[in-house]
């Protein structure tokens, strides 16, 4: 196991693209975990200044509410990072989960379950975030869960398609003719080897719900003010004033999802190919 | 050895599959296959690919049912059980199969590989497992060491022995080998056939040996049965089959395989040609398109024919004093 990291590690940091991304990516997090420690005000503190540009005093500036753009944008990247999380977790444990009945159990079981990740694949997703967020209470959990359920029909799918291909293979057999029990099958043979595909699919939707969390809190249908998120930072980008004349109040938060969700895909590309014994030259 | 009762027993086996849009058309993979495997015996079978052996393997370990006849393991009938009843059964027949590459689960070290079958069935407790693991491995010839490995660190014939171990660790009643050998060089074709060879000998291990090779079959069986497009063709001891081939696919077959022997090489063989299969032959000898020897309604008598000491062939010829030169 100690030579198989190593392994991974060094197919890893063959994509140099991707080990700059890990360390940003890092650095990021850490920022975000230690925002009550290094961040210059609180995030919903309001101070004399409104609307005023980058200064020592404000290196980015406050907003049209006289808040510190810089502190609350360590705050609001750990909002968008927590709801990532959340949503990913959710929706991976949800689509593991129901990929592996249906790959194991076919017949009506994988009919049924597919026909309902079809159902909830073919939804026009956007609508139906917005229907439900409109119907619950906005916040960031009702994000989460509502990201958790969107996510998961990709993760089903993904993992079915292991399942079935692992059935075919005679370790699979061998398990069967040994009268081994379903729980065994299931999780001690089957699941760990859909781990490897399954982290990787996982950091394409961790980028992905940090977009979304965006686009809904820009609509403001997301995560509400006061609580910072970096998309309903951009809420005040709506208007024109501020897109043209108050860039402080609207860069720093699209470039950071930007390089948010830029780092994550490289990571995630580089873990795929890291993980495949096979690109072990 | 026809005295006591056969560990296995396999009565009229049939396998049909369908295809198609309505299930019409119909392909018998095994048609109507009969015989009994007694303890401490190796029964070879032989045939080309297709021939319907590693179907009939994968009937008797009822990892397919059977669409007809029966698969009896020491007085017990396998094929009508549920699949719990059968799940407490199948420690007592346990199969090797070909490809020894996808056999083993790549995430796990052959000392839990071996182990855990063991430990669920209660075949030994969780303290002497370790003890269990090493005489295992030393039964089929690797270091201790290698339990602690995983199954990418092996070669394809280390791996075809920790998958031999993981088949005996159960104590079965009867081994299923299908095409063991049939994927590894052949230096180590002849490794694991010894290892076959000695654990008959040391432990009465007996077996159903599936193989495309009639010398590797000859080597390591007491009988044999070979096998033409879904029946058995001959049957009988293994050097009558071998020295005395009865049947002229069986020739054929023997034909085939290439000779070192420098006087060999100017006899006369039987060459086959075209390919298995295509035509209707359900109602008659499926080898007949391909037979040399046919005569005027010969492909009508199917049934087995008694050339004593055990020896059966399918073919009118053999009575008529073998087939010929």
């Amino acid at each position: 196991m100690q030579s198989n990291l190593r392994h991974i590690a060094r197919r890893f940091l063959r994509h140099r693209a991707a080990a700059v991304c890990l360390v940003i990516l890092t650095v990021l997090i850490l920022a975000a975990l230690l925002a009550p420690w290094i961040s210059p005000y609180g995030p919903t503190k309001v101070t004399k200044d409104f609307s005023k540009g980058p200064s020592a005093e404000h290196l980015l500036g406050t907003d049209q509410s006289g808040r510190d753009v810089l502190s609350r944008l360590l705050y609001a990247m750990r909002t968008s990072l927590t709801v990532g999380l959340m949503a990913t977790l959710i929706s991976t444990a949800v689509g593991v989960l129901l990929g592996l009945l249906s790959g194991y159990f076919s017949g009506w079981v994988d009919r049924c379950i597919m026909a309902f990740t079809d159902m909830v694949m073919s939804f026009p997703y956007i609508l139906l975030v917005l229907v439900a967020a409109a119907i619950f209470e906005p916040g960031m959990w009702s994000i989460i869960l509502i990201l958790g359920f969107v996510d998961w029909p990709g993760v089903a799918r993904l993992v079915r398609g292991n399942v079935l291909s692992l059935r075919e293979t005679n370790f699979f057999k061998a398990d069967i003719a040994a009268g081994m029990p379903r729980r065994y099958i299931l999780f001690s043979e089957i699941l760990p080897n859909t781990i490897a595909p399954v982290l990787v699919y996982a950091t394409s939707v961790f980028a992905i719900s940090i977009l979304d969390e965006a686009a809904l809190s820009f609509l403001g249908m997301g995560v509400l003010p006061p609580t910072p998120s970096l998309g309903n930072m951009l809420n005040g980008a709506q208007s024109i004033t501020i897109l043209t004349s108050k860039p402080w109040l609207w860069v720093p938060a699209g470039s950071l999802i930007i390089l948010l969700v830029v780092c994550i895909n490289f990571v995630g590309d580089a873990l795929r190919d890291a993980l495949d014994p096979r690109n072990d030259r | 050895m026809a005295e006591s009762a056969p560990v296995i027993s396999v009565e009229q086996l049939a396998m049909t599959y369908r295809d198609g849009l309505t299930g019409r058309r119909r392909t018998r993979a095994v048609d109507g296959v009969s015989f009994q495997i007694y303890e401490g015996e190796t029964f070879g079978v032989v045939g080309e690919s297709g021939c319907g052996k590693s179907t009939l393997a994968r009937m008797l370990m009822l990892l397919e049912r059977p669409t007809e006849g029966s698969v009896t393991l020491n007085g017990q009938r396998l094929d009508t059980l549920s699949g719990r009843e059968l799940a407490a059964l199948r420690p007592k027949f346990q199969m090797v199969f070909q490809d020894s590459g996808s056999s083993l689960n790549p995430r796990k070290r052959v000392y839990d590989i071996i182990t855990e079958p063991m430990l669920y069935h209660h075949v030994c407790e969780r303290s002497e497992a370790a003890q269990r693991v090493k005489a295992l491995l030393g039964l089929v010839g690797l270091p201790e060491g290698v339990a602690d490995r995983y199954p990418h660190e092996f070669s394809g014939g280390q791996r075809q022995r920790v998958c031999l171990a993981r088949a005996l660790s159960l104590d079965p009643d009867i081994v299923i080998l299908d095409e063991p050998v049939s994927a590894l060089d052949v230096s180590v074709q002849a490794q694991i056939l010894n290892l076959l060879r000695d654990l008959k000998e040391t432990r009465r291990m007996t077996s159903l040996f599936v193989a495309h090779g009639l010398a590797a079959v000859h080597y390591v069986s007491d009988r044999i049965a070979v096998m033409y497009l879904g029946r058995i063709v001959e049957t009988g001891s293994a050097d009558d089959v071998f020295h005395r081939p009865a049947h002229p696919y069986t020739r054929a077959l023997l034909d085939a395989s290439p000779s070192a022997d420098y006087a060999e090489r100017g006899r006369k063989r039987i060459v086959l040609a075209g390919e298995a299969g295509g035509e209707d032959w359900s109602n008659g000898c499926a080898f007949c398109t391909r037979c040399p020897f046919r005569t005027e309604g010969c492909e009508r008598d199917l049934s087995m024919k008694a050339l004593g000491g055990g020896h059966f062939s399918a073919c009118t010829r053999a009575l008529n004093g073998g087939t010929g030169a």
